[in-house]
């Protein structure tokens, strides 16, 4: 909850400062970095619980299969990810009396799922890889970074080789296919498509490497 | 199906091996105990047993499967340490949780005969010691398991409660259950295992019947009126108490031949307790 209200709280005080025109764009934004944030830190942080707690030594005992207990957190995560993409669309409309159009709630929609299928593995890899005190400083890192990427608190200005590369970083690619699959020209956004599939599937290899590399036992 | 196989099994833990080629079987129906000191290796031994662990070397069979899949994993109940539970969940939310896991029905009659029917609606955090030891055992008796799997369950009890615990897990045993169980308490093996395990840095150092383990480990107890400080390299281990001197041996006749003729020593069976100190090797100082 406490990066739900976070992110509504960047939302809010980046977007005051935003152009009118600028502000709905701002929106679709902001929920991409609402499910980031969401994604990243549950599952990073569960990740690396579950590798060090008692708790769930315990319940890794009782007949679940480590995909079960994956899936739950994945909708888990979805549904934790939805209220969020709606705490920020939500106080955009109270706040500026922004209104959404069809093409932006489908964004929206699009957003939701698409993120987590990149950053979900993510946060997994980095829960399942790091030493568990180390997880929040490096996951912290890695959301700045994809938020700075986006442009969200650069407006924009960045190097001009980094923006000759930033198409195959997660957010920009994440973004341009939500985007593109709401506008229904999915096909301009292949390139976008190849990138967050290649970070989604590098993350979730990675996160299943060394998730069962060796079950937390680094850490006892 | 045989409830649990080890064979060959190793675990390294970055440098450090916590347990080394341990290989055994645990029939159905055996009330089996690991014995060792802490570090031994009998949590690592439980963990390998309940997929909680991948061995570096060698494999782990739970009733035929690998203990990684839920399937063999259906057949087992756990009872963790006490701690271990969630101290913010409601007794009857943890166990719904179990039940739901393991698509048993409600064991509430269990509830009843553990007395854990007054303190449904409270959070694990707020249970004494006794109530949390109770829960525990409840959580791994739900679905019925054919394998109980206990660390340490009577830590710290008080008689009562420790003699209630010992009567379910005997009643689960006699209904043909299988028993592994860690523990430090020597009255709790000799209760409930008919096997006892014992690990010494990591290795298997014996495997035996409870009552043949002296025989077994080829311990003797040397017992020597007053106090006596011996150090010989044939004695395993000195204990002092009640003015006695017990010297722990495999070799009593050269330790025999070794000590002062007409002390007035006396030869006679270890307990299960001495025949571990002195398979660890130490001295008790």
């Amino acid at each position: 909850m406490f990066y739900i209200a976070l992110t509504a709280f960047y939302y809010l005080m980046l977007a005051n400062f935003a152009a009118a025109d600028q502000r709905r764009q701002a929106t679709v934004g902001f929920v991409i970095l609402a499910v980031i944030a969401v994604t990243l830190y549950h599952f990073s942080s569960l990740t690396s619980f579950e590798r060090i707690e008692p708790w769930y030594a315990f319940v890794r005992s009782l007949p679940t299969s480590m995909w079960v207990r994956f899936v739950a957190r994945l909708l888990l995560v979805l549904l934790l990810a939805a209220f969020s993409s709606m705490v920020v669309v939500w106080s955009g409309a109270v706040r500026f009396g922004l209104t959404y159009d069809v093409t932006t709630i489908l964004t929206v929609v699009a957003a939701v799922p698409i993120c987590a299928a990149v950053f979900a593995p993510m946060g997994a890899f980095l829960g399942a890889a790091l030493h568990p005190r180390t997880v929040p400083a490096v996951v912290t890192t890695w959301y700045l970074f994809n938020a700075w990427s986006g442009g969200l608190w650069s407006a924009g200005r960045r190097p001009n080789l980094w923006i000759s590369v930033e198409h195959i970083l997660p957010l920009p690619a994440v973004h341009e296919l939500s985007i593109a699959i709401a506008a229904g020209r999915w096909h301009t956004a292949l390139p976008a498509a190849a990138a967050a599939a290649a970070w989604g599937a590098g993350a979730f290899l990675l996160a299943s490497v060394f998730y069962a590399r060796d079950e937390g036992e680094r850490f006892r | 199906m045989t409830p649990l196989e080890f064979h060959a099994v190793s675990k390294v833990y970055g440098s450090r091996l916590a347990v080394r080629d341990l290989t055994f079987r645990i029939g159905t129906g055996e009330r089996v105990a690991v014995l060792g000191r802490n570090g031994a290796g009998k949590t690592t031994l439980l963990r390998l047993a309940l997929g909680l662990a991948r061995p570096t070397q060698g494999r782990c069979r739970l009733f035929g499967l690998s203990p990684d899949r839920a399937s063999a994993r259906q057949q087992v109940g756990y009872a963790p340490q006490a701690s271990s539970l969630r101290r913010r969940l409601k007794v009857r939310e943890l166990i719904r949780f179990v039940c739901d896991i393991k698509g048993a029905p409600e064991p509430v009659r269990l509830v009843n005969r553990l007395g854990l029917t007054k303190v449904l609606s409270d959070q694990a955090g707020g249970l004494s010691v006794g109530q949390l030891r109770r829960l525990t055992l409840l959580l791994a008796l739900i679905g019925q398991p054919r394998l109980l799997v206990l660390d340490e369950p009577t830590a710290s009890l008080d008689s009562a409660t420790r003699l209630a615990v010992w009567e379910l897990v005997d009643e689960f045993c006699r209904d043909g259950g299988t028993l592994l169980l860690a523990s430090h308490d020597f009255r709790e093996v000799a209760r409930l295992a008919d096997r006892v395990l014992v690990l010494v840095d990591g290795g298997l150092r014996a495997d035996s019947s409870v009552s043949a383990l002296a025989h077994t480990a080829g311990v003797v107890a040397l017992v020597i009126p007053g106090r006596l400080d011996v150090s010989m390299p044939e004695v395993s281990y000195v204990v002092h108490a009640e003015g006695q001197t017990v010297l722990l041996t495999r070799q009593p006749e050269a330790v025999l031949k070794r000590l002062t003729p007409g002390g007035g020593v006396v030869r006679r069976k270890p307990t299960t307790e001495e025949v571990c100190l002195a398979l660890d090797g130490g001295r008790d100082g």
